[in-house]
C-alpha cells in the first residue's frame, strides 16, 4: 500500500494547552505523535510495552503509556508532557522538587516519572512513603536507586523537612 | 506496525455487523493494552481495528442487591474496579486484587473485557472472577448468549468468541454473605506467575461450600475439585491447611515457561492455597 493510500483519520488533541488538528495513519501511537509530529521529545521511547514508564504522560489527568496509546484513542482529549509542566517560566513544584533531591542521574526516565509523580499527587496529595512506592512502582529507573525519587514527591506534597536530598 | 483501517462505529450492532463481515482480518479492541504491544511486535496483524470505546452500554458497573451478583460492562477499566467505592462495599478482595494489576497506566486504560478477551495465560483477575462465580455475556450476529467463565476461556489467548461476537459484560457472584475470601499471588514480572484463590462459605462451625481456583500458571484459570474436597463439609476448627496444600500442588499442571518452573510453580500453589485459606478464615466477611 504507498503513502497516498494508507488510510488515515483525522484527529483533534490538545496537548500542552494548544489545540492541534492532524491527519495521521490509524497505526500510529500518541507517542508517535508527540515526538515525530509535535517534536515533544520529552516522552521518551523505552521498552515499547507499557512496563518502564519512560513514556510516560497524562491523558484526562491520568498517566498512560503513550507507546502503546494509539493516538486516535487520544482525539479529542487533553495530552500534557513534561513540556507542558512550567509555569509560568517556573519550574513545576515536583520537577523543583526533582532538582532539589537530585532525583535524576541520566534523566531518561526522569519525564517519566515525574509525569507519574504529578498523576500520584493529583489524586493523592500527601501520598505516604510507602503510597508513593506503590503509586510509581510502574515507572522503572536504574540510576537512582529510587530514595531519591520517593524523597522529591515527599517534598512537592509539603514535606520538605524530610531527608535532604535523599542520598543517606 | 503495519497499517490498519481504524473504525468506530456508534452502536454495538454495528460494530457486530462490521466484525461479522470482515471476519479474522478485523479485530475489536478497547484499551489495547495487550493487544497493542503484540501488534507492535508483529504476533498478531489486522487489517482492521474497531474501536469499542463509543459504544454505549457497557461500561455500567452495578450490584444487584437482590442477586447479590456484580455486573461489570466490558469497557469498564481496572482503575474504575480499583477506586470504585461499590466494589470495596461489596467485594474488597476484588477492589485489592485490581489494584496490583501491572501498572497504573495499564489499569487507567485497560479494559476488563479486553483481558478476558485476550485471554492471556498470566493474567491475574480471571482467577479471582473464576472464585465468585462469572458469567460471560455476549453479543453476536446470532443474538445474545451467555457462558460460564470456564466455558468462555478455552485455552491461551483463546476463548468460544464466534466470528463478529462482541463481550458486553460479566456478572460475579452471587456473593453470599457468608463467604470469605483469600487471593495470594506470586509476581516477578508485570504479570503473575501463579495466582490462587480460596473461598469458604461458612454456616456456624461447618464449611458449606469452598472453591479452590488457580490461575496464571496452566493455560487457563480453573477449579481444583480435589482441593475443594478438602474443604468441604469440614469443621472450621479441622481444617488441615496442610491437606490443602498437598491437594493443589498434586492436582495443578503449571507450565513451565519464563515466569517460572514447572516444579516450582506446583511447590508454590499448595503453599499459596494454604496461605490464601489462611486470609480467608481470618479476613472475615466477603473480603
Amino acid at each position: 500500500m504507498s503513502q497516498s493510500e494508507r488510510p488515515r483519520t483525522p484527529i483533534e488533541i490538545t496537548v500542552n494547552g494548544r489545540r492541534h488538528r492532524l491527519s495521521i495513519e490509524p497505526r500510529e501511537f500518541l507517542l508517535d505523535v508527540l515526538r515525530n509530529r509535535l517534536h515533544l521529545t520529552g516522552a521518551k521511547r523505552g521498552c515499547e510495552m507499557q512496563i518502564c514508564g519512560a513514556c510516560t504522560v497524562l491523558l484526562g489527568g491520568q498517566a498512560v503509556s503513550a507507546c502503546s496509546l494509539l493516538a486516535a484513542d487520544a482525539d479529542g482529549g487533553e495530552v500534557v508532557t513534561i513540556e507542558g509542566l512550567e509555569q509560568g517560566g517556573a519550574l513545576h513544584p515536583v520537577q523543583q522538587a526533582f532538582v532539589d533531591c537530585t532525583a535524576l542521574q541520566c534523566g531518561y526516565c526522569t519525564p517519566g516519572m515525574i509525569m507519574a509523580s504529578v498523576a500520584l499527587l493529583g489524586e493523592n496529595p500527601d501520598p505516604s512513603e510507602d503510597e508513593i512506592r506503590a503509586g510509581l512502582r510502574g515507572n522503572i529507573c536504574r540510576c537512582t536507586g529510587y530514595k531519591p525519587i520517593i524523597a522529591a514527591v515527599r517534598r512537592a506534597a509539603g514535606h520538605a523537612e524530610e531527608g535532604g536530598d535523599g542520598h543517606d | 506496525m503495519r497499517p490498519f483501517a481504524l473504525h468506530r462505529p456508534a452502536a454495538l450492532a454495528e460494530a457486530v455487523q462490521f466484525l461479522t463481515d470482515r471476519g479474522d482480518a478485523a479485530r475489536p479492541y478497547a484499551g489495547g493494552t495487550e493487544l497493542m504491544v503484540v501488534m507492535k511486535q508483529g504476533l498478531a496483524r489486522y487489517e482492521h481495528l474497531v474501536d469499542l470505546k463509543r459504544l454505549p452500554g457497557l461500561s455500567d458497573l452495578a450490584f444487584d442487591e437482590a442477586a447479590r451478583t456484580l455486573r461489570l460492562g466490558a469497557l469498564v477499566r481496572h482503575r474504575e474496579v480499583e477506586l470504585s467505592p461499590l466494589v470495596r462495599a461489596v467485594w474488597p478482595r476484588l477492589a485489592a486484587a485490581e489494584r496490583d494489576v501491572a501498572n497504573v497506566r495499564v489499569r487507567n486504560t485497560g479494559t476488563i473485557g479486553g483481558n478476558l478477551c485476550f485471554a492471556e495465560p498470566h493474567s491475574d483477575i480471571g482467577t479471582l472472577f473464576l472464585l465468585a462465580g462469572c458469567r460471560v455475556h455476549l453479543l453476536g450476529p446470532g443474538g445474545a448468549r451467555e457462558l460460564d467463565l470456564t466455558e468462555f476461556l478455552t485455552g491461551a489467548y483463546e476463548t468460544a468468541l464466534l466470528p463478529g461476537e462482541v463481550l458486553t459484560h460479566v456478572v460475579l457472584g452471587p456473593l453470599a454473605p457468608g463467604t470469605r475470601y483469600g487471593y495470594r499471588r506470586f509476581r516477578f514480572h508485570e504479570r503473575p506467575s501463579l495466582t490462587v484463590g480460596v473461598a469458604v462459605t461458612t454456616a456456624g462451625d461447618r464449611v458449606t461450600a469452598a472453591r479452590v481456583v488457580v490461575g496464571a500458571c496452566e493455560p487457563v484459570p480453573r477449579r481444583i475439585p480435589e482441593a475443594e474436597a478438602v474443604l468441604s463439609e469440614a469443621d472450621l476448627a479441622g481444617v488441615r491447611g496442610t491437606a490443602l496444600r498437598e491437594a493443589v500442588s498434586a492436582a495443578v499442571q503449571p507450565m513451565d515457561d519464563a515466569a517460572g518452573g514447572a516444579e516450582y510453580k506446583q511447590a508454590l500453589a499448595g503453599i499459596l492455597a494454604e496461605r490464601a485459606l489462611r486470609d480467608a478464615l481470618e479476613g472475615g466477611g466477603a473480603a
